[in-house]
């Protein structure tokens, strides 16, 4: 069977490079093994991610590889917190003015309220 | 899973890649990967450079590369990782090749030459080994002569074409991550890897190689 000028199957080829991989010299293959080494010694590794711990009053440093929806969520929640402590905010400065309307309206200001 | 802690409240979540697994590469499967893809490399480097020192560097060049800055990545993006990074490897190589013959050639032409410090700057890159050597004689001679004829059509092909040739049908890389890995389009692999082809076969057969 002769070889087919359109039609050879590389896979045929790609065998015999197999083969070839096998012949390769001792020296080479103890070359390679040591770059393998090498490189596995300077992996990099993983990222960790950052918390927050209120309990002990410490951050935790870790920081990891997130996906941009991972970004997303956490930016989320970052505005909700914001937007949620400001309303809180907005709502005890408004109980703060009752009450001292309240006081007013009874009478019951301190004297530190009347000097200037 | 990861966590962290607002106040009194704990928010957990898991890092997934893309086929929703949470799972980066380790080190035992980095060795693994690196263990079976080592010799295939070292290949293509030698087909493109002609060097088995410069070969040997270039393969331990893209292990380094691979491991510092992707080291971290899913197991499943490695093969395509370090297909990219040894092609760009080479091309290093070759433009290093190319500044440091220009600037021995300039050199050269600036000496005096002594009978005894003849210098030829063409010997820098010229390959040291031997590579038409006859095969070990333990092995058997019709292989190994198919083999030493098939890698020598090799390195006669363009590089494109080599390189799309070896990614595609050698490294099992479909057409798109081929394309990914030489930065040319899905179509250009395709042309690459057809005249490739086209190419070997005549080749081959005009050395009278049938290759079982």
């Amino acid at each position: 069977m002769t070889t087919d000028l359109k039609q050879i199957d590389p896979a045929r080829i790609t065998r015999f490079l197999n083969l070839s991989t096998r012949q390769i010299s001792p020296n080479v293959t103890s070359a390679l093994q040591q770059a393998r080494l090498k490189a596995l010694s300077r992996q990099k590794t993983r990222s960790h991610i950052l918390a927050l711990s209120s309990e002990q009053g410490t951050i935790h440093s870790l920081f990891s590889s997130l996906s941009a929806q991972h970004w997303v969520a956490a930016g989320l929640l970052v505005a909700i917190f914001v937007i949620g402590s400001g309303y809180w905010q907005h709502i005890q400065q408004e109980e703060q003015i009752a009450d001292t309307d309240v006081a007013i309206l009874t009478d019951d200001l301190p004297i530190d309220a009347f000097v200037d | 899973m990861a966590w962290f802690r607002a106040g009194q409240t704990i928010i957990c979540y898991h890092v997934y890649n893309n086929q929703g697994e949470f799972k980066l590469s380790s080190p035992v499967e980095l060795d693994q990967f690196l263990s079976s893809v080592e010799r295939r490399a070292y290949k293509h480097a030698l087909f493109a450079v002609h060097d088995e020192h410069a070969a040997l560097d270039i393969v331990q060049d893209a292990m380094l590369k691979l491991a510092e800055k992707y080291g971290d990545k899913p197991a499943g993006e490695l093969p395509l990782l370090f297909q990219r990074i040894l092609q760009n490897t080479i091309r290093d190589y070759f433009r290093r090749q190319k500044v440091r013959s220009s600037w021995l050639t300039l050199f050269s032409g600036l000496q005096s030459r002594q009978e005894d410090e003849e210098f030829d700057p063409l010997e820098v890159i010229e390959d040291e080994e031997n590579r038409t050597a006859p095969p070990a004689p333990d092995q058997s001679l019709q292989q190994s002569q198919i083999i030493a004829i098939i890698e020598q059509a090799l390195e006669q092909l363009p590089a494109r074409q080599r390189e799309a040739f070896l990614l595609r049908y050698w490294e099992g890389l479909d057409t798109t991550e081929t394309a990914e890995a030489m930065g040319c389009t899905e179509g250009s692999v395709k042309t690459h890897c057809s005249r490739a082809v086209h190419a070997l076969a005549v080749t081959l057969r005009a050395k009278g190689v049938d290759l079982p």
